[in-house]
């Protein structure tokens, strides 16, 4: 694929909750584009972006997938998601590197708790959003209701920017109130809809609607308000610019209507990606730090500048091994160079530059500012790591805010074997999904694995198998409970084996107490008149150590406790 | 060698007349939830032995601080989803140990003894 400058490119990511038919979105999408010559569906080998084992047993994302299209001129980038809790740290990595976001909400279900997270981490990072409503084919589509809930939720106006013409199965095209054109479409057909005149009996709806529609965009600028008031239009240069403004500060929404399952309305979707997302050089500049750590620096997207880039995604490929997933903030990149790797302080070979289709690659001859490709085979190269030209140039851009896992488990390999191997292949699954936690247990010695919920440890497991061949037993991790004491005593310990030849002889008197929380374990020797040799104390300490390793209780170590050594006796020859 | 012996003979003899007590880790755990799933979780940390230390309101939702022993947290990622239709979110850390309550203890203690005559 050749080139494209910032301003021809459009990052765009399909966010939302599961089931409300991102991945299905994608599909018609890169169907249109002529990048699949048949609709792909999800839960068979047919979908693009679902490719993975893991997806096509599940029938839902597990990773995000990117896909890399040319669409009136532009290239387009779009990464689909995953839609839930589990593989939140894709969305997360995905917001961090597009300019713009597709927002799929069901029309059916309406707005789920899935859509409010992405939609607030999308709004915390500043990203512009536009709604599809998709499956405005089920007999149970809803619009109103889903924009007033729109509305109050997030706070934002949305704008309706179609009416949809039939309900349920009959839904069959969308009246545009920009073009104040009726597009009908042919029901899972090519996609592309038919420009008609608009049916006589929706004519006051759309009047209604529209009048709605560049009111609410006039409002969004004090210069077009003032115009609208006094000529009571706006031209369509004046509302494509408003418009923008909108979206581009988060307080309009345009809401398009589709039915990504029967191919209506995708083309659509597509045109306001290109006409209503700003291009990565409209976007505002990236905070960094340079490396001395001190300063804070901001990166435009400027092909001019040094290199820098950060890595949101990494992706295990088990024909091209590591993909490494980047988006370009300035610069520019070529194959068969090498970049720095800031987070590593290590400079990484770098060879053919590449974008994706799903799993299929597409060779790039290079990656400019604004840009996202794909390289294989960095060696320490993780996800959310920046990268630049050499360790003078290079900027530190701030971490992608992943979230901390939340449920931990146990594992156990299930042979020696196995056991050899986890710790490599539980380091592969870290560098790509930083959501994954791993760690041993100081106390416990448990290997303690940590993610997004019980179907994100779910693939970890189907990954350790099918990818590393590591088998283990998972079970909920051990409690690392401790044992203390609350009273004093003294006592008498006394060990004598004198049965001829050379014998074994200890006694000694301990006080034995509490102590306050948190100190540990304190030994005193206080010993007076040598009944014990100086030597020996060494020796009773290390027994008492020794016995507070596996408390008397439920054998969990002790803590918390002084020991003194007071007392006792011993034997010439036979003590040691 | 005969005076670890002794000394650690020593220890474990004198250790069951100092009442010996069993400790749990007690995470601080920190939880964001819509409103009107509070009562829910409230009374769910309650069932977990948890200590609310206090609750801030913001918006609609609600960020609860709570002291929950480490053994009633295991499937909380689960349990929370469940308790709020997905929308909690939550947060711990280690904290503090504490006494297990005597009747907790005993089970524990008990399931202890018989893992390890079950080994032996």
């Amino acid at each position: 694929m050749k080139s494209y400058s910032a301003e021809w490119i459009r990052n765009v990511g399909l966010i939302g909750h599961g089931g409300s038919g991102k991945t299905s979105t994608a599909e018609a999408i890169l169907y249109i584009a002529g990048v699949s010559d048949r609709l792909g569906k999800i839960g068979d080998n047919s979908s693009i972006m679902d490719f993975d084992p893991d997806e096509v047993k599940r029938g839902n994302s597990t990773n995000a997938s990117l896909a890399t299209f040319e669409f009136e001129k532009h290239k387009i980038n779009l990464i689909d998601t995953p839609g839930t809790n589990n593989f939140v740290g894709d969305t997360v990595g995905c917001i961090r590197v597009v300019d713009g976001a597709v927002v799929v909400i069901g029309a059916e279900t309406g707005v789920q708790f899935y859509t409010e997270k992405t939609w607030k981490w999308a709004n915390d990072q500043g990203i512009p959003r536009i709604i599809f409503l998709n499956k405005m084919d089920s007999e149970e589509a809803q619009i109103t209701s889903i924009l007033d809930v729109v509305r109050k939720k997030f706070s934002v106006k949305p704008v309706l920017m179609d009416l949809p013409v039939g309900k349920g199965a009959e839904f069959k095209g969308i009246v545009d109130l920009v073009e104040q054109k009726y597009f009908e479409y042919e029901k899972d057909g090519k996609g592309i809809g038919k420009p008609t005149d608009i049916p006589a009996n929706l004519a006051d709806e759309v009047e209604t609607t529209r009048m709605e529609l560049v009111e609410a965009v006039a409002e969004a600028d004090d210069v077009l308000i003032e115009h609208y008031l006094e000529t009571g239009e706006l031209t369509e240069e004046e509302f494509l610019g408003g418009l923008r403004q909108g979206i581009s500060t988060g307080r309009l929404v345009p809401v398009l209507l589709g039915s990504a399952l029967h191919n209506i309305g995708i083309d659509r979707l597509m045109d306001a990606m290109v006409q209503y997302f700003p291009s990565p050089d409209k976007r505002s500049a990236q905070l960094a730090t340079t490396l001395n750590g001190e300063d804070t620096t901001e990166v435009a997207t400027n092909v001019e500048g040094p290199f820098t880039a950060q890595v949101f995604k990494t992706i295990a490929d088990p024909y091209a091994g590591k993909l490494t997933l980047f988006r370009v903030f300035s610069g520019k990149l070529t194959g068969d160079s090498s970049v720095y790797n800031v987070n590593q302080e290590t400079s990484e070979r770098v060879g053919q530059l590449m974008s994706l289709q799903g799993k299929k690659q597409i060779q790039l001859p290079e990656v400019v500012a604004g840009d996202i490709a794909c390289v294989a085979k960095l060696k320490v190269t993780g996800t959310g790591d920046s990268l630049g030209p050499d360790a003078k140039d290079a900027v530190k851009f701030d971490d992608i805010p992943f979230p901390k896992a939340v449920l931990a488990r146990g594992m156990v390999p299930k042979t020696r074997a196995d056991e050899e191997k986890i710790s490599n292949a539980l380091h592969r699954l870290c560098e790509e999904d930083p959501t994954i936690k791993v760690e041993r247990d100081p106390q416990t010695h448990e290997l303690i694995v940590s993610g997004m919920g019980a179907v994100h440890l779910d693939v970890i497991l189907e990954r350790l198998k099918r990818r590393f061949g590591v088998e283990v037993d998972v079970k909920p991790p051990k409690v690392p409970y401790l044992e203390t004491i609350r009273k004093s005593t003294k006592v008498q310990g006394k060990y004598k084996k004198q049965t001829g030849g050379r014998g074994q002889y200890g006694d000694c008197w301990l006080e034995i107490g509490p102590i306050a929380k948190g100190e540990g374990f304190q030994f005193e020797n206080k010993i007076v008149g040598g009944s014990i040799p100086r030597g020996y104390v060494p020796a009773v300490e290390k027994g008492v150590h020794e016995a507070m390793a596996g408390g008397v209780l439920a054998h969990f170590p002790m803590v918390d406790i002084r020991v003194a050594v007071y007392d006792g006796s011993y034997h010439d020859v036979d003590s040691s | 060698m005969a005076f670890k012996i002794a000394g650690s003979m020593a220890f474990k003899k004198g250790v069951m007349d100092c009442k010996p007590t069993l400790l749990e880790p007690v995470m601080l755990l920190n939880v964001v939830i819509p409103s009107e799933s509070m009562g829910d979780v409230i009374g769910d940390l309650n069932s977990k032995r948890g200590k609310v230390l206090g609750v801030e309101a913001d918006d609609d939702s609600q960020n609860i601080r709570a002291h929950v022993p480490m053994a009633s947290l295991l499937n909380y990622a689960p349990e929370l989803r469940a308790l709020t239709g997905g929308r909690g979110e939550f947060e711990m850390e280690f904290d503090h140990y504490d006494d297990v309550p005597e009747h907790i203890a005993s089970k524990i203690i008990e399931e202890a003894q018989s893992k390890k005559e079950n080994k032996e």
